[in-house]
Protein backbone atom coordinates (compact mmCIF):
# COMPACT_ATOMS: atom_id res chain seq x y z
CA UNK A 1 0.00 0.00 0.00
CA UNK A 2 1.56 3.60 -0.48
CA UNK A 3 1.35 6.38 1.82
CA UNK A 4 -1.44 8.31 2.60
CA UNK A 5 -0.90 11.89 0.42
CA UNK A 6 2.17 10.16 -1.18
CA UNK A 7 2.16 10.44 -5.24
CA UNK A 8 0.47 7.55 -6.23
CA UNK A 9 3.11 5.47 -8.77
CA UNK A 10 0.31 3.82 -11.06
CA UNK A 11 -2.23 6.55 -11.34
CA UNK A 12 0.58 9.20 -12.23
CA UNK A 13 2.13 7.14 -14.63
CA UNK A 14 -1.17 7.05 -16.33
CA UNK A 15 -0.84 8.00 -20.51
CA UNK A 16 -2.70 10.45 -22.04
CA UNK A 17 -5.10 8.62 -23.59
CA UNK A 18 -6.09 6.98 -20.71
CA UNK A 19 -6.22 9.48 -19.07
CA UNK A 20 -8.97 10.73 -22.42
CA UNK A 21 -10.31 6.94 -21.50
CA UNK A 22 -11.35 8.35 -18.21
CA UNK A 23 -12.26 12.08 -18.65
CA UNK A 24 -14.36 10.49 -21.67
CA UNK A 25 -17.24 9.09 -18.93
CA UNK A 26 -17.41 12.77 -16.96
CA UNK A 27 -20.48 14.44 -17.38
CA UNK A 28 -19.83 17.90 -18.42
CA UNK A 29 -19.93 19.66 -15.24
CA UNK A 30 -16.49 17.43 -13.53
CA UNK A 31 -15.27 17.38 -16.74
CA UNK A 32 -15.05 21.68 -16.85
CA UNK A 33 -13.22 21.44 -13.08
CA UNK A 34 -10.65 19.05 -14.71
CA UNK A 35 -9.38 21.38 -16.82
CA UNK A 36 -8.05 23.20 -13.50
CA UNK A 37 -5.66 20.18 -12.62
CA UNK A 38 -2.83 21.16 -14.46
CA UNK A 39 -1.98 22.30 -17.98
CA UNK A 40 -1.13 18.84 -19.57
CA UNK A 41 -5.08 18.36 -18.44
CA UNK A 42 -6.51 21.46 -19.72
CA UNK A 43 -4.56 20.79 -23.22
CA UNK A 44 -6.18 17.58 -23.43
CA UNK A 45 -9.62 18.22 -22.60
CA UNK A 46 -9.27 21.67 -25.02
CA UNK A 47 -7.36 19.15 -28.19
CA UNK A 48 -9.87 19.10 -31.23
CA UNK A 49 -8.97 15.55 -31.44
CA UNK A 50 -10.67 14.26 -28.83
CA UNK A 51 -14.07 17.06 -28.92
CA UNK A 52 -15.83 14.06 -30.07
CA UNK A 53 -15.66 11.78 -26.92
CA UNK A 54 -16.04 14.68 -24.35
CA UNK A 55 -19.32 15.81 -23.00
CA UNK A 56 -20.25 19.27 -23.86
CA UNK A 57 -22.07 22.34 -21.74
CA UNK A 58 -24.32 24.67 -22.93
CA UNK A 59 -21.93 27.23 -24.67
CA UNK A 60 -25.01 29.93 -25.75
CA UNK A 61 -28.30 30.52 -27.29
CA UNK A 62 -29.09 30.81 -30.58
CA UNK A 63 -31.95 33.62 -30.37
CA UNK A 64 -34.59 34.31 -33.26
CA UNK A 65 -36.18 37.84 -33.64
CA UNK A 66 -39.60 38.18 -35.61
CA UNK A 67 -40.73 41.42 -35.38
CA UNK A 68 -44.41 42.43 -34.98
CA UNK A 69 -44.39 44.46 -37.92
CA UNK A 70 -45.35 41.61 -40.23
CA UNK A 71 -42.76 43.81 -43.24
CA UNK A 72 -39.77 43.89 -40.81
CA UNK A 73 -37.46 41.09 -41.42
CA UNK A 74 -37.01 38.29 -39.10
CA UNK A 75 -33.41 37.85 -37.99
CA UNK A 76 -31.56 35.75 -35.75
CA UNK A 77 -28.11 35.92 -33.89
CA UNK A 78 -25.92 34.18 -31.29
CA UNK A 79 -25.19 34.54 -27.98
CA UNK A 80 -22.45 33.35 -26.14
CA UNK A 81 -22.02 32.71 -22.80
CA UNK A 82 -19.08 30.66 -22.44
CA UNK A 83 -16.01 32.86 -22.27
CA UNK A 84 -14.11 30.49 -24.57
CA UNK A 85 -16.59 29.85 -27.33
CA UNK A 86 -16.15 26.68 -29.29
CA UNK A 87 -15.06 26.59 -32.16
CA UNK A 88 -18.47 26.51 -34.29
CA UNK A 89 -19.94 27.99 -37.10
CA UNK A 90 -23.37 29.92 -35.79
CA UNK A 91 -22.85 32.20 -38.11
CA UNK A 92 -24.11 28.70 -40.16
CA UNK A 93 -22.23 29.68 -43.23
CA UNK A 94 -21.41 26.12 -44.30
CA UNK A 95 -25.28 26.12 -45.32
CA UNK A 96 -26.00 26.73 -49.02
CA UNK A 97 -26.36 30.59 -50.00
CA UNK A 98 -30.45 31.06 -49.28
CA UNK A 99 -32.96 33.32 -51.30
CA UNK A 100 -34.95 34.77 -48.12
CA UNK A 101 -34.75 34.68 -44.74
CA UNK A 102 -34.42 31.21 -42.65
CA UNK A 103 -36.37 30.24 -39.61
CA UNK A 104 -34.51 28.76 -36.83
CA UNK A 105 -37.51 27.05 -35.22
CA UNK A 106 -35.99 24.71 -32.66
CA UNK A 107 -32.21 23.66 -31.36
CA UNK A 108 -32.01 19.66 -29.41
CA UNK A 109 -28.43 18.62 -28.18
CA UNK A 110 -26.49 20.44 -30.83
CA UNK A 111 -28.66 20.04 -34.02
CA UNK A 112 -30.79 23.17 -35.10
CA UNK A 113 -34.30 22.43 -36.92
CA UNK A 114 -34.50 25.70 -39.85
CA UNK A 115 -37.67 26.28 -42.10
CA UNK A 116 -35.60 27.45 -45.40
CA UNK A 117 -37.88 30.04 -47.84
CA UNK A 118 -38.91 28.69 -50.62
CA UNK A 119 -37.86 29.78 -54.02
CA UNK A 120 -39.95 29.93 -57.60
CA UNK A 121 -42.36 27.15 -57.05
CA UNK A 122 -40.53 25.17 -54.86
CA UNK A 123 -42.16 25.30 -51.41
CA UNK A 124 -40.46 26.05 -48.00
CA UNK A 125 -38.47 23.15 -46.53
CA UNK A 126 -37.19 21.82 -42.96
CA UNK A 127 -33.73 21.71 -42.69
CA UNK A 128 -31.52 20.02 -39.89
CA UNK A 129 -27.89 21.26 -39.49
CA UNK A 130 -25.35 20.45 -37.29
CA UNK A 131 -22.99 23.69 -36.43
CA UNK A 132 -20.47 22.03 -34.60
CA UNK A 133 -19.29 19.69 -37.57
CA UNK A 134 -20.89 21.77 -40.74
CA UNK A 135 -23.03 19.34 -41.63
CA UNK A 136 -27.03 19.71 -43.23
CA UNK A 137 -29.39 17.50 -44.18
CA UNK A 138 -33.06 18.93 -46.42
CA UNK A 139 -35.90 16.91 -45.18
CA UNK A 140 -37.97 15.42 -48.04
CA UNK A 141 -41.44 17.86 -47.85
CA UNK A 142 -44.14 16.71 -45.20
CA UNK A 143 -48.02 15.90 -46.58
CA UNK A 144 -48.39 20.11 -45.34
CA UNK A 145 -46.04 22.47 -46.41
CA UNK A 146 -43.80 23.61 -43.68
CA UNK A 147 -44.85 27.42 -42.44
CA UNK A 148 -48.35 27.87 -44.08
CA UNK A 149 -50.67 30.12 -42.11
CA UNK A 150 -54.58 29.76 -41.61
CA UNK A 151 -56.54 32.07 -43.73
CA UNK A 152 -57.95 35.31 -42.93
CA UNK A 153 -61.04 33.68 -41.86
CA UNK A 154 -59.37 31.27 -40.11
CA UNK A 155 -59.96 28.35 -42.10
CA UNK A 156 -57.18 25.49 -43.01
CA UNK A 157 -53.96 24.47 -41.07
CA UNK A 158 -51.23 26.44 -39.75
CA UNK A 159 -48.10 24.63 -39.89
CA UNK A 160 -45.65 27.00 -38.48
CA UNK A 161 -44.74 25.36 -35.41
CA UNK A 162 -42.15 22.19 -35.53
CA UNK A 163 -40.07 20.91 -33.40
CA UNK A 164 -36.77 18.38 -33.29
CA UNK A 165 -36.08 15.11 -31.12
CA UNK A 166 -32.65 14.30 -30.75
CA UNK A 167 -30.63 12.29 -27.95
CA UNK A 168 -27.52 10.85 -28.91
CA UNK A 169 -27.16 8.87 -25.68
CA UNK A 170 -30.22 6.74 -26.81
CA UNK A 171 -29.58 6.38 -30.60
CA UNK A 172 -28.42 8.70 -33.82
CA UNK A 173 -31.72 8.94 -35.38
CA UNK A 174 -33.47 12.23 -35.08
CA UNK A 175 -37.16 12.70 -35.27
CA UNK A 176 -39.01 16.16 -36.48
CA UNK A 177 -42.56 17.04 -35.79
CA UNK A 178 -44.80 19.23 -37.76
CA UNK A 179 -47.68 20.36 -35.58
CA UNK A 180 -51.02 20.73 -37.82
CA UNK A 181 -52.74 23.38 -36.06
CA UNK A 182 -56.38 24.78 -36.70
CA UNK A 183 -58.35 27.68 -35.40
CA UNK A 184 -60.61 26.45 -32.73
CA UNK A 185 -64.08 28.27 -33.66
CA UNK A 186 -65.66 28.94 -30.34
CA UNK A 187 -62.85 30.82 -28.76
CA UNK A 188 -60.56 31.61 -31.57
CA UNK A 189 -57.54 29.79 -30.08
CA UNK A 190 -55.40 27.45 -32.05
CA UNK A 191 -55.44 23.50 -31.57
CA UNK A 192 -53.33 20.92 -32.44
CA UNK A 193 -55.31 18.58 -35.12
CA UNK A 194 -52.62 16.19 -36.28
CA UNK A 195 -48.98 15.97 -35.67
CA UNK A 196 -46.69 14.64 -38.84
CA UNK A 197 -43.80 13.02 -37.38
CA UNK A 198 -40.30 12.75 -39.51
CA UNK A 199 -37.79 9.79 -38.47
CA UNK A 200 -34.26 9.58 -39.91
CA UNK A 201 -33.92 6.31 -39.38
CA UNK A 202 -36.84 5.43 -42.24
CA UNK A 203 -35.90 8.96 -43.91
CA UNK A 204 -39.97 9.37 -44.17
CA UNK A 205 -43.11 11.18 -42.48
CA UNK A 206 -45.81 10.10 -40.58
CA UNK A 207 -49.32 11.73 -39.43
CA UNK A 208 -50.47 11.21 -36.36
CA UNK A 209 -53.98 12.38 -35.30
CA UNK A 210 -54.21 13.73 -31.91
CA UNK A 211 -57.29 14.43 -29.20
CA UNK A 212 -54.80 17.44 -27.14
CA UNK A 213 -57.30 20.32 -26.44
CA UNK A 214 -54.62 22.12 -25.18
CA UNK A 215 -51.74 24.09 -26.51
CA UNK A 216 -48.79 23.23 -24.41
CA UNK A 217 -46.26 20.51 -25.26
CA UNK A 218 -43.18 19.60 -25.63
CA UNK A 219 -40.64 17.53 -26.79
CA UNK A 220 -37.96 15.62 -24.48
CA UNK A 221 -35.33 13.18 -25.41
CA UNK A 222 -37.73 10.74 -27.02
CA UNK A 223 -40.50 11.39 -24.87
CA UNK A 224 -43.22 13.85 -25.13
CA UNK A 225 -44.92 15.57 -21.77
CA UNK A 226 -48.22 17.22 -21.85
CA UNK A 227 -48.95 19.20 -19.37
CA UNK A 228 -52.93 20.47 -19.40
CA UNK A 229 -53.70 24.20 -17.82
CA UNK A 230 -56.82 23.04 -15.72
CA UNK A 231 -55.78 24.78 -12.27
CA UNK A 232 -56.55 28.76 -12.37
CA UNK A 233 -53.65 29.78 -10.52
CA UNK A 234 -50.70 28.04 -12.84
CA UNK A 235 -50.16 30.96 -15.14
CA UNK A 236 -47.49 29.79 -17.29
CA UNK A 237 -45.69 26.76 -17.23
CA UNK A 238 -41.87 26.53 -18.54
CA UNK A 239 -40.89 23.02 -19.23
CA UNK A 240 -37.40 21.47 -18.81
CA UNK A 241 -34.16 19.63 -18.66
CA UNK A 242 -31.63 19.77 -16.19
CA UNK A 243 -28.94 17.70 -14.63
CA UNK A 244 -31.22 14.68 -15.61
CA UNK A 245 -33.97 15.69 -14.11
CA UNK A 246 -37.37 17.37 -15.47
CA UNK A 247 -38.12 20.39 -14.12
CA UNK A 248 -40.66 23.21 -14.34
CA UNK A 249 -41.27 26.84 -13.65
CA UNK A 250 -44.34 27.98 -11.65
CA UNK A 251 -45.60 31.52 -11.25
CA UNK A 252 -47.84 32.65 -9.13
CA UNK A 253 -48.69 35.66 -10.67
CA UNK A 254 -52.19 36.34 -8.34
CA UNK A 255 -50.69 35.91 -5.24
CA UNK A 256 -49.33 38.86 -3.37
CA UNK A 257 -45.94 37.05 -3.13
CA UNK A 258 -45.75 37.10 -7.04
CA UNK A 259 -43.34 34.20 -7.31
CA UNK A 260 -41.48 32.23 -9.58
CA UNK A 261 -40.69 28.31 -8.64
CA UNK A 262 -38.48 25.61 -9.87
CA UNK A 263 -39.99 22.31 -9.17
CA UNK A 264 -38.11 19.09 -10.03
CA UNK A 265 -39.89 15.53 -10.63
CA UNK A 266 -36.75 13.62 -8.69
CA UNK A 267 -38.04 10.19 -9.55
CA UNK A 268 -39.84 8.63 -12.49
CA UNK A 269 -42.49 10.27 -14.67
CA UNK A 270 -45.69 9.12 -12.37
CA UNK A 271 -43.88 10.91 -9.04
CA UNK A 272 -45.16 14.59 -8.09
CA UNK A 273 -42.92 17.42 -8.28
CA UNK A 274 -41.63 18.61 -5.78
CA UNK A 275 -40.72 22.76 -5.06
CA UNK A 276 -36.64 23.10 -5.29
CA UNK A 277 -36.55 26.82 -5.08
CA UNK A 278 -38.74 29.97 -4.78
CA UNK A 279 -38.02 33.15 -5.28
CA UNK A 280 -39.99 36.53 -5.70
CA UNK A 281 -39.96 38.20 -8.84
CA UNK A 282 -39.52 41.59 -7.08
CA UNK A 283 -36.04 40.05 -6.11
CA UNK A 284 -35.37 38.81 -9.79
CA UNK A 285 -36.03 42.34 -11.42
CA UNK A 286 -36.66 44.58 -9.17
CA UNK A 287 -40.51 46.61 -9.21
CA UNK A 288 -42.51 46.21 -12.30
CA UNK A 289 -41.48 48.94 -14.83
CA UNK A 290 -44.57 48.30 -17.00
CA UNK A 291 -48.24 47.63 -16.38
CA UNK A 292 -47.11 44.40 -19.22
CA UNK A 293 -48.62 41.41 -17.93
CA UNK A 294 -45.43 39.59 -18.47
CA UNK A 295 -42.54 41.44 -18.24
CA UNK A 296 -40.20 38.16 -18.41
CA UNK A 297 -39.62 35.16 -19.95
CA UNK A 298 -38.03 31.94 -19.16
CA UNK A 299 -35.28 31.01 -21.54
CA UNK A 300 -34.05 27.79 -20.41
CA UNK A 301 -32.36 25.62 -17.43
CA UNK A 302 -28.91 25.49 -17.90
CA UNK A 303 -28.29 21.57 -18.83
CA UNK A 304 -25.63 21.13 -15.95
CA UNK A 305 -25.67 23.88 -13.49
CA UNK A 306 -28.42 25.22 -11.01
CA UNK A 307 -28.57 28.09 -13.08
CA UNK A 308 -31.88 29.49 -15.05
CA UNK A 309 -31.92 31.85 -18.13
CA UNK A 310 -34.55 34.68 -18.18
CA UNK A 311 -35.16 37.13 -20.68
CA UNK A 312 -36.35 40.86 -19.17
CA UNK A 313 -38.54 42.52 -21.84
CA UNK A 314 -38.06 45.99 -20.70
CA UNK A 315 -34.60 46.34 -20.05
CA UNK A 316 -34.47 43.88 -23.59
CA UNK A 317 -32.06 41.91 -21.22
CA UNK A 318 -31.32 38.46 -21.07
CA UNK A 319 -30.05 37.43 -17.23
CA UNK A 320 -28.85 34.33 -15.39
CA UNK A 321 -30.07 33.88 -12.30
CA UNK A 322 -28.25 31.29 -9.86
CA UNK A 323 -29.95 29.13 -7.49
CA UNK A 324 -27.34 28.18 -5.49
CA UNK A 325 -26.06 32.19 -4.74
CA UNK A 326 -29.63 33.08 -5.51
CA UNK A 327 -28.16 36.12 -7.56
CA UNK A 328 -29.10 37.46 -10.69
CA UNK A 329 -26.40 38.23 -13.17
CA UNK A 330 -27.06 40.42 -16.96
CA UNK A 331 -25.45 38.12 -19.90
CA UNK A 332 -26.21 41.00 -21.98
CA UNK A 333 -28.74 43.35 -24.16
CA UNK A 334 -29.99 40.72 -26.69
CA UNK A 335 -31.43 44.31 -29.32
CA UNK A 336 -32.47 43.96 -32.96
CA UNK A 337 -35.45 45.51 -34.45
CA UNK A 338 -38.34 46.62 -31.90
CA UNK A 339 -40.98 45.58 -30.40
CA UNK A 340 -40.53 41.88 -31.69
CA UNK A 341 -40.95 37.91 -30.44
CA UNK A 342 -37.47 36.61 -29.26
CA UNK A 343 -37.42 32.96 -29.49
CA UNK A 344 -34.20 31.49 -27.21
CA UNK A 345 -32.44 28.08 -28.05
CA UNK A 346 -30.02 26.57 -25.87
CA UNK A 347 -26.96 25.27 -27.79
CA UNK A 348 -24.51 22.52 -26.92
CA UNK A 349 -21.80 21.62 -29.22
CA UNK A 350 -22.16 17.76 -30.68
CA UNK A 351 -19.09 17.12 -32.42
CA UNK A 352 -20.01 13.73 -33.69
CA UNK A 353 -20.77 13.26 -37.23
CA UNK A 354 -24.57 11.87 -37.51
CA UNK A 355 -26.19 13.96 -40.39
CA UNK A 356 -25.75 12.15 -43.86
CA UNK A 357 -24.37 15.28 -46.29
CA UNK A 358 -25.95 16.00 -49.81
CA UNK A 359 -23.70 15.33 -52.45
CA UNK B 1 -20.76 -21.54 -12.01
CA UNK B 2 -18.50 -22.33 -15.16
CA UNK B 3 -15.29 -22.66 -13.26
CA UNK B 4 -12.59 -23.85 -15.54
CA UNK B 5 -10.79 -26.40 -14.15
CA UNK B 6 -7.99 -26.92 -16.56
CA UNK B 7 -6.25 -30.15 -17.21
CA UNK B 8 -3.57 -30.98 -20.13
CA UNK B 9 -5.33 -27.80 -21.85
CA UNK B 10 -8.69 -28.91 -21.93
CA UNK B 11 -11.65 -28.09 -19.29
CA UNK B 12 -14.76 -29.33 -18.32
CA UNK B 13 -17.75 -26.74 -18.09
CA UNK B 14 -21.52 -27.44 -18.01
CA UNK B 15 -20.69 -31.01 -18.88
CA UNK B 16 -18.89 -30.02 -22.12
CA UNK B 17 -14.55 -30.13 -23.39
CA UNK B 18 -13.41 -26.44 -24.09
CA UNK B 19 -10.14 -25.52 -25.34
CA UNK B 20 -8.23 -23.83 -22.87
CA UNK B 21 -4.91 -21.64 -23.28
CA UNK B 22 -1.81 -20.50 -20.89
CA UNK B 23 -1.49 -17.56 -20.45
CA UNK B 24 2.16 -16.09 -18.99
CA UNK B 25 2.17 -12.85 -16.95
CA UNK B 26 5.54 -10.58 -16.84
CA UNK B 27 6.65 -12.46 -13.98
CA UNK B 28 6.43 -15.48 -15.14
CA UNK B 29 3.09 -16.88 -13.45
CA UNK B 30 1.42 -18.97 -15.85
CA UNK B 31 -2.47 -18.98 -16.07
CA UNK B 32 -4.43 -21.66 -17.86
CA UNK B 33 -8.05 -20.14 -19.55
CA UNK B 34 -10.47 -21.31 -20.75
CA UNK B 35 -10.10 -20.16 -24.75
CA UNK B 36 -13.88 -18.42 -24.74
CA UNK B 37 -12.94 -16.23 -21.35
CA UNK B 38 -9.47 -15.94 -23.19
CA UNK B 39 -10.97 -14.25 -26.68
CA UNK B 40 -12.77 -11.39 -24.26
CA UNK B 41 -9.24 -10.13 -24.92
CA UNK B 42 -8.59 -8.94 -28.67
CA UNK B 43 -5.20 -8.85 -28.28
CA UNK B 44 -5.12 -12.59 -27.15
CA UNK B 45 -7.64 -13.91 -29.78
CA UNK B 46 -4.75 -12.47 -32.34
CA UNK B 47 -2.36 -13.80 -30.50
CA UNK B 48 -4.41 -17.74 -30.15
CA UNK B 49 -5.03 -17.14 -33.46
CA UNK B 50 -1.13 -16.57 -34.99
CA UNK B 51 -0.53 -19.47 -33.07
CA UNK B 52 2.37 -21.06 -31.41
CA UNK B 53 2.94 -22.96 -27.73
CA UNK B 54 4.55 -22.80 -24.68
CA UNK B 55 2.06 -20.26 -23.48
CA UNK B 56 1.21 -16.75 -24.50
CA UNK B 57 3.38 -14.12 -23.14
CA UNK B 58 1.72 -10.81 -21.82
CA UNK B 59 5.03 -8.89 -20.77
CA UNK B 60 3.08 -5.58 -19.73
CA UNK B 61 1.06 -7.23 -17.04
CA UNK B 62 1.65 -8.55 -14.09
CA UNK B 63 0.51 -11.98 -11.97
CA UNK B 64 -1.72 -9.97 -9.62
CA UNK B 65 -3.33 -7.64 -12.40
CA UNK B 66 -3.53 -10.78 -14.60
CA UNK B 67 -5.68 -12.69 -12.44
CA UNK B 68 -8.17 -9.73 -11.82
CA UNK B 69 -8.70 -9.33 -15.30
CA UNK B 70 -9.28 -13.06 -16.01
CA UNK B 71 -11.60 -13.23 -12.87
CA UNK B 72 -13.59 -10.20 -14.88
CA UNK B 73 -13.28 -12.54 -18.36
CA UNK B 74 -14.20 -15.70 -16.82
CA UNK B 75 -17.70 -14.33 -15.39
CA UNK B 76 -18.23 -12.40 -18.30
CA UNK B 77 -17.80 -15.28 -20.84
CA UNK B 78 -20.04 -17.58 -18.80
CA UNK B 79 -22.61 -15.67 -19.17
CA UNK B 80 -25.28 -17.91 -20.65
CA UNK B 81 -27.55 -16.75 -23.63
CA UNK B 82 -31.23 -16.79 -22.37
CA UNK B 83 -33.85 -15.54 -24.48
CA UNK B 84 -33.93 -11.65 -24.17
CA UNK B 85 -36.43 -11.00 -21.31
CA UNK B 86 -36.88 -14.33 -19.91
CA UNK B 87 -36.39 -14.24 -15.89
CA UNK B 88 -33.37 -15.38 -15.74
CA UNK B 89 -31.48 -13.08 -18.15
CA UNK B 90 -32.51 -10.13 -15.80
CA UNK B 91 -31.19 -12.56 -13.26
CA UNK B 92 -27.81 -13.29 -14.90
CA UNK B 93 -27.47 -9.52 -15.53
CA UNK B 94 -28.11 -8.61 -12.30
CA UNK B 95 -25.54 -10.82 -11.01
CA UNK B 96 -23.40 -9.66 -13.46
CA UNK B 97 -23.42 -6.05 -12.12
CA UNK B 98 -23.21 -7.39 -8.53
CA UNK B 99 -19.96 -9.08 -9.72
CA UNK B 100 -18.86 -6.04 -11.44
CA UNK B 101 -19.17 -3.81 -8.47
CA UNK B 102 -17.73 -6.03 -6.32
CA UNK B 103 -14.79 -6.40 -8.44
CA UNK B 104 -14.34 -2.76 -8.48
CA UNK B 105 -13.91 -2.83 -4.86
CA UNK B 106 -10.01 -1.62 -5.03
CA UNK B 107 -7.33 1.15 -4.45
CA UNK B 108 -6.84 3.90 -7.30
CA UNK B 109 -3.37 2.24 -8.14
CA UNK B 110 -4.81 -1.37 -8.38
CA UNK B 111 -7.88 0.68 -10.76
CA UNK B 112 -4.90 2.17 -12.71
CA UNK B 113 -3.12 -1.19 -13.15
CA UNK B 114 -6.25 -2.65 -14.63
CA UNK B 115 -7.11 0.15 -16.73
CA UNK B 116 -3.40 0.23 -18.63
CA UNK B 117 -3.79 -3.62 -18.75
CA UNK B 118 -7.17 -3.60 -20.06
CA UNK B 119 -6.12 -1.17 -22.94
CA UNK B 120 -3.32 -3.21 -23.72
CA UNK B 121 -5.33 -6.66 -23.54
CA UNK B 122 -8.01 -5.04 -25.53
CA UNK B 123 -10.97 -6.24 -23.05
CA UNK B 124 -13.33 -2.84 -24.22
CA UNK B 125 -16.06 -3.96 -21.40
CA UNK B 126 -13.05 -4.33 -18.67
CA UNK B 127 -11.59 -0.27 -19.66
CA UNK B 128 -14.90 0.84 -19.71
CA UNK B 129 -15.28 -0.53 -16.47
CA UNK B 130 -12.35 1.05 -14.56
CA UNK B 131 -12.36 4.00 -16.38
CA UNK B 132 -16.33 4.66 -15.15
CA UNK B 133 -15.14 3.62 -11.98
CA UNK B 134 -12.27 6.18 -11.69
CA UNK B 135 -14.16 8.60 -13.27
CA UNK B 136 -17.37 8.62 -10.60
CA UNK B 137 -14.31 8.78 -8.16
CA UNK B 138 -13.40 11.91 -9.46
CA UNK B 139 -16.58 13.21 -9.89
CA UNK B 140 -17.60 15.01 -6.89
CA UNK B 141 -13.42 16.01 -5.94
CA UNK B 142 -11.75 19.46 -6.42
CA UNK B 143 -8.92 20.18 -8.97
CA UNK B 144 -6.84 19.87 -5.73
CA UNK B 145 -8.14 16.65 -4.45
CA UNK B 146 -8.06 14.67 -7.72
CA UNK B 147 -4.21 16.50 -8.54
CA UNK B 148 -3.35 14.30 -4.88
CA UNK B 149 -5.10 11.44 -6.38
CA UNK B 150 -3.08 11.12 -9.68
CA UNK B 151 0.23 12.96 -8.25
CA UNK B 152 0.03 16.44 -10.33
CA UNK B 153 1.81 19.16 -9.73
CA UNK B 154 -0.86 23.02 -10.35
CA UNK B 155 1.42 24.21 -12.75
CA UNK B 156 -1.01 27.03 -13.48
CA UNK B 157 0.52 30.67 -12.58
CA UNK B 158 -1.54 32.33 -10.33
CA UNK B 159 -3.21 34.83 -12.98
CA UNK B 160 -4.24 31.34 -15.21
CA UNK B 161 -5.88 30.15 -12.21
CA UNK B 162 -8.08 33.09 -11.52
CA UNK B 163 -8.96 33.34 -14.94
CA UNK B 164 -10.26 29.29 -15.19
CA UNK B 165 -11.53 29.68 -11.80
CA UNK B 166 -14.15 32.63 -13.80
CA UNK B 167 -14.73 30.34 -16.68
CA UNK B 168 -16.08 27.93 -14.31
CA UNK B 169 -17.96 30.59 -12.15
CA UNK B 170 -21.53 30.05 -11.37
CA UNK B 171 -22.08 27.25 -13.12
CA UNK B 172 -19.58 24.34 -12.01
CA UNK B 173 -19.03 24.54 -8.53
Amino acid sequence: MMEKGSPNQAAAGLPDDLIVEILARLPAGPLCRCKCVSQSWRALISDPAHRARFAHTLSGFFVFSRPHSASAPSSWSFIAIQQSPPLVDTALSFLPPSHGEIDILDSRNGLLLLRCPGEGDRHPCYVVCNPATAEWVALPQPSQTPGQQCDRDGRGLKTTSAALGFNPAVSSCFYVFQLMEEKWVYNNVNVIRAVEIYSSETGAWISRLSGWKDRLVFFAGNKTYFKVQDRAYITCVFVGHSQGRLRYVHEDDEQPGDSLSICVLEGNVNEEFTVKHSVRKMDLFGPRKSRWPKEHQTVAFHPDGNLIFLYHRPSDRLMCYDMNRREMHVICDVGGVKPCQHLFLPYVPYYSRVLVSPN
Amino acid sequence: MAAADSCDGISTSGGGWEKTVTLVSSDDARFEVREAAASLSQTVRRMIRAGGDGGIPLPKVDARTLSTVLEYCNKHAAVPAPAPESSSAEAAAVDLEWFDKELMHVDLATLCSLIRAADYLEVAGLLDLTCKTVADMIKSKTAEEIRQMFGIQNDFTPEEEEQLSRENAGVFE
